[in-house]
């Protein structure tokens, strides 16, 4: 069966079962909480799909968010007259130079990812503290054309997409364009499934990792102006703390392989939102979200456990 | 295409020395050598996988370097591996045009791909489905893959590494047709092989090397495989034979009817102080019985007797118990620690009884390796030293000396000269010899076949899966050999 | 194990070490006083208890992310059980026992199923410090007083956290360089399939190599509990950070067969350093961070410039 209905299934079952146990987890306002949760995971799980398809692992996403909230909201602080658009555009730029970072020591200094993006992970929060002073950006530096993005958006049937879900889905789309028809989208699958024979055939394995690890930058950069956006404030601390986890578990469910190669982004969508739905039933029956860590661990291993027994099966055959 | 005083340098010895070759478009190459002559990395050099130390490559009159395979590929030179490098998770087409898909507005061009895909299998007369994930292709289908990538680049020149090595005579026959095909295109085909009944069939020209020297170049019109086999080897093929003959001694190693993964059905005995030679294509089943016979997996069905006893290995720890050792065939994946001395690489299986309740004794481990060093004539500095350090010939008698310290009644070797220079190897086969003496029963498995012929007292010749003939001294020939591993009449 | 190569390692920490402690308490007079690096130094024994686990862990070729929320939930344990009055001794044996289970979990995940350690580990950093937060939430428990305190006493005038690290450290030292078992871990990390042939235990190798760092991952929840008085699921946020940091600044290779205890020993200490002094020079814990991060990266850099340039693969 197919990664992407087992997903779907799981969350059909999640569903019904909180929803029989808690009718309110049905109705359009449990709803809208699962659809407000879900646009930060999709932009990072975006990226990090991308890093995953090479066979490597991006740790230092939720550092990279806070680096970039931090300085787009100081900069809205600076001028407050900025434009929206354009407070995008700087958490973007801020958050592709970090990503960029990361690909130069996996390149240049031939570092497992893994390790390399440990250390970033610590050296980006500590920057972003440096950048902040320690001080956290306030609801009141952020104009409210930013924060509406989060309660604002297509409304239908009681249930509203706000315009954040709406920025989550288009960079899904054009993940998924990228992945589907761009020559360097391909290079990276190429990469991630054997990446001896790719350089035999001339694919290059450095820009593969600089492609897949700064966009992967980028998007935790956009990540970071949404996160302001849907908080209304951006603590140097605790802004995007442990988020490479949920992003991570997002990738393992849909089906991604971990080492490398194959992945699809309906399947990590499908991820985020089942995480969601996880999410908001935890709090709709009334279990406090210190379960919440709990519940990721546990199923980001029963998502690589079963990766691991189907290429075992695969190995036998 | 022209090379000119090609040469390869690794670890500064030269395996390819001043060789001038010249590949004619609208000729099949053969280049042919024992192992370890350098005829494949001749080809890997002119492919751009290798850096020649010295020489030219010129391709069209123009002299070209190539820094990698990709460069080669651009000036039309393309390589065909034995094994072939595939992506396991794409799909075929896909496979075929990694590194330069069709685009249209900067954009993947999926139609194209998998109709320009299509077109190419069937120009090269194969039928497969393009758009079937590349995961469970046999070899055959993924050396396809490699031929239609080729293709695709428009590829004049083609260089074939060993290909036919893992494929069954349909797929040979197969392949051969598309090299005639190529040929009759214009393309310049180098075919690297040992095999000389498959040089005769479908070669025009023939280079023989022998360590690292070109010594002949003949039209295959004008000669004959006696005289190329001659050029081969440089001397009579006559070796002096083993010394004890096998009728009267004791039966050490039974296998009956062993089946596993494979290989089936597998029935042989090697008897005290015996050589037995184990022949077949590569992928017939040889290594993967030497693996069940060594514990390393587990047979399904069919027993082992040791001396008469039957025994059922759960490890490989316990065939080394029962006295069985092995000396894997690729010594750097599964012989070798590269990076660690040469102390503990030789003393690895033994490290349990070398030492006292678990603690390492230095000065035994010490004395242990130095003595298997002086009887192996290990050429080395010091113990300490990495065993990456040494020449291949000298680590293989690492690993040797590491088996025989498990004073094994049973050795099985599996390629044990594979990439050895001259020297060591002469030196591994006197090893061999002394041990079959000193009552080891052997089993050697070799794709050399002059090795197996003058090692062995008796061959036994394997074909997929299967035990298909057991030579005795008097019947065993390179012919009689081939033609049962092959399942073909003899040539 | 490369005994020629590896003076020349521990010369170069060496020398750092001095040249650091030098440079030091030229800025910071009065810094190389004795007694108060003693003190300093039992802040920074359980990072280095953890690291010389994780020495063998990285030495087999592995890595385990999850040694410090381990020792996080053995630490909430530990609490748990001596706030219902067990009686300590009974609760210091039960403590290390569920740490060893927890670390062994890893490694019989990694065998069983054939899965990569670091995701295997991550899932556990998650389910591990997920466990203690669900069984605590946002509280705290109290530690009792007789518990309390070990930090402070002394054994030969040394404070007994640090003497238990130095004990550990030497017989971490014997067990990895002197026995049979180390060198069966420098086997599997060297060459796995290698020591497949070789007739080695290797799936066995590798869960004792994870139970090990379970069982320091108790050790080190004991002394946490009784330095800071108080057991919380938010304790030592990010420590994996460091233990990784120190044992391959000691020399680790992340890809395995390479690695030393007095490598990891010295590194100890050089990290202990640099955070003493940027402690004592009032830089901010958050800055410390990036600091380690940066000499992490430093050091597998230039660790990974000197090994071999054809390693090209990018997973680990």
């Amino acid at each position: 069966m197919k990664r992407e209905w087992i997903a779907l299934l799981l969350i059909a079952i999640l569903c019904l079962a909180v929803g029989l146990a808690e009718p309110r987890y049905l109705q359009p306002r449990s709803i809208d909480s699962i659809l407000l949760w879900m646009p930060l995971t999709v932009v990072l799980a975006m990226g990090q799909h991308l890093v995953v398809i090479t066979g490597g692992i991006d740790i230092s996403i939720g550092s990279i968010l806070a680096f970039a909230g931090i300085g787009v909201g100081l900069l809205l602080k600076a001028q407050p007259g900025l434009p929206i658009p354009l407070a995008f555009a700087c958490g973007i730029a801020i958050g592709l130079v970090l990503g960029f970072v990361n690909a130069a020591l996996i390149v240049w200094l031939r570092l497992a990812p893994l390790i390399a993006t440990i250390g970033t992970l610590a050296a980006f929060r500590g920057l972003t503290f440096a950048l902040s002073k320690g001080d956290q950006i306030d609801g009141s530096t952020l104009p409210d054309g930013l924060t509406s993005l989060a309660s604002n958006g297509v409304s239908a049937g009681g249930v509203t997409v706000s315009w954040l879900l709406v920025i989550g889905l288009g960079v899904a789309g054009a993940t998924a364009l990228f992945l589907r028809f761009g020559a360097a989208g391909r290079a990276l699958f190429a990469v991630g499934s054997n990446a001896e024979a790719a350089r035999l055939r001339g694919v290059s394995l450095s820009k593969a990792t600089f492609v897949a690890y700064s966009t992967c930058g980028a998007l935790a950069g956009l990540a970071g102006v949404m996160y302001a956006a849907r908080f209304g404030f951006v603590n140097p601390g605790s802004a995007g703390q442990n988020f490479e986890l949920t992003v991570i578990a997002a990738v393992a469910i849909g089906g991604a392989k971990l080492t490398g190669g194959s992945g699809t982004v309906t399947g990590t969508l499908l991820g985020c939102l089942l995480l969601s739905c996880i999410n908001v039933a935890l709090s709709t029956l009334g279990i406090d979200a210190n379960w919440q860590l709990l519940a990721y661990g546990t199923v980001i291993l029963a998502a690589i456990v079963v990766d691991g027994i189907r290429s075992k099966a695969e190995v036998a055959r | 295409m022209e090379v000119k005083g090609l040469s390869v340098t690794f670890g500064g010895v030269d395996v390819v020395s001043k060789v001038d070759l010249v590949l004619e478009p609208g000729e099949i190459h053969a280049v042919v050598g024992e192992n370890g002559a350098g005829k494949s990395s001749l080809g890997k050099a002119i492919a751009g996988v290798y850096q020649p130390s010295a020489g030219t490559i010129a391709v069209g009159g123009s002299t070209v370097r190539l820094r990698n395979p990709a460069d080669g590929l651009a000036h039309g030179i393309a390589l065909i591996h034995q094994e072939p490098m595939t992506f396991a998770d794409l799909s075929v087409a896909e496979n075929v045009f990694v590194g330069h898909v069709p685009k249209r507005r900067g954009l993947v061009d999926w139609k194209q791909l998998y109709q320009r895909s299509k077109q190419l299998f069937a120009d090269l007369g194969i039928s497969i489905d393009v758009r079937q994930s590349a995961a469970h292709l046999s070899v055959a289908q993924q050396q396809f893959i490699e031929l239609a990538s080729a293709l695709s680049h428009d590829s004049q020149v083609w260089i074939f590494d060993e290909t036919t090595a893992p494929l069954t005579p349909k797929e040979t026959s197969e392949l051969f047709s598309i090299f005639r095909r190529l040929r009759d295109r214009g393309c310049a085909v180098m075919f690297v092989t040992h095999h000389l009944q498959e040089v005769f069939e479908v070669a025009d020209r023939i280079t023989v090397l022998r360590d690292g020297v070109k010594v002949a170049e003949r039209l295959v019109a004008e000669t004959n495989p006696g005289e190329v086999v001659q050029l081969m080897v440089g001397r009579d093929l006559d070796a002096s034979g083993p010394i004890t003959e096998s009728a009267n001694a004791e039966p050490i190693l039974e296998v009956n009817s062993l089946t596993g993964p494979g290989f089936s059905e597998v029935s042989l005995t090697v008897h005290r102080g015996e050589i037995f030679g184990l022949a077949g294509l590569v992928g017939s089943g040889r290594t993967e019985l030497a693996r069940a016979l060594a514990g390393v997996v587990r047979p399904t069905s069919g027993e082992i007797l040791l001396s008469s006893t039957a025994k059922r290995f759960s490890s490989v720890h316990a065939a080394i118990e029962a006295g069985v050792a092995m000396v894997p065939e690729d010594r750097r994946r599964h012989g070798l620690f590269m990076s660690q001395s040469i102390q503990f690489n030789a003393t690895m299986a033994r490290l349990s009884e070398l030492s006292r309740h678990g603690w390492l004794d230095h000065r035994k481990l010490e004395e242990v390796t130095v003595a298997s060093g002086s009887d192996l004539r290990l050429a080395y500095r010091s113990t300490s030293q990495p065993v990456e350090s040494l020449s291949g010939g000298n680590q293989q008698k690492v690993v040797l000396g590491r088996w025989l310290m498990t004073e094994p009644r049973v050795l099985i070797l599996d390629e044990p000269t594979r990439g050895v220079d001259v020297g060591a190897k002469a030196e591994v086969h006197r090893v061999i010899r002394q041990l079959a003496e000193q009552g080891t029963a052997i089993l050697v498995i070799s794709s050399d076949l002059p090795e197996v012929l003058s090692l062995s007292t008796r061959v036994g010749v394997m074909r997929q899966g299967r035990l298909v003939a057991t030579l005795d001294r008097g019947s065993a020939t390179e012919e009689s050999i081939m033609a049962a591993a092959t399942g073909e009449g003899s040539a | 194990m490369r005994v020629s190569r590896l003076p020349w390692d521990l010369m170069v920490l060496l020398g750092l070490l001095i040249a650091g402690s030098l440079l030091a308490s030229f800025f910071i007079p009065g810094f190389l006083d004795f007694r108060y690096l003693l003190d300093t130094s039992t802040l920074h024994a359980e990072a280095g208890i953890l690291a010389l686990a994780m020495t063998f862990v990285i030495v087999s070729g592995h890595i385990d992310l999850s040694i410090a929320s381990n020792m996080v939930l053995s630490a909430v344990f530990a609490g748990l059980m001596l706030k219902s009055g067990m009686n300590p001794p009974l609760v210091i044996g039960l403590t290390c026992v569920a740490s060893t289970l927890l670390g062994t979990l890893n490694g019989v995940l990694v065998v069983l199923f054939r899965l990569p350690s670091f995701l295997v580990t991550l899932a556990t950093l998650a389910i591990y410090r997920g466990t203690a937060q669900a069984l605590l939430g946002p509280k705290s428990v109290a530690i009792p007083k007789e518990m309390v305190g070990l930090d402070q006493s002394l054994v030969a005038g040394i404070p007994w956290p640090t003497a238990i690290f130095v004990m550990l450290a030497i017989v971490s030292g014997l067990l990895l360089h002197r026995t049979v078992f180390g060198r069966w871990t420098f086997a599997v990390g060297t060459n796995e399939e290698a020591a497949v042939y070789a007739g080695l235990p290797v799936a066995r190798i590798k869960i004792w190599v994870f139970a090990l760092a379970g069982l320091a991952a108790g050790i080190c929840a004991l002394l946490i509990d009784s330095r800071l008085g108080v057991a919380r699921h938010d304790l030592a946020r990010g420590l994996e950070l460091d233990v990784i940091t120190i044992a391959v600044v000691g020399g680790c290779a992340i890809r395995g067969g390479k690695g030393s205890i007095p490598g990891t020993v010295l590194a100890m200490l050089l990290v202990m350093l640099i955070r003493t002094a940027m402690g004592v020079a009032n830089v901010k814990a958050e800055y410390q961070l990036t600091a380690i991060g940066l000499l992490l990266v430093l050091a597998v850099g230039f660790g990974g410039l000197r090994g071999s340039p054809r390693a090209t693969k990018v997973n680990l």
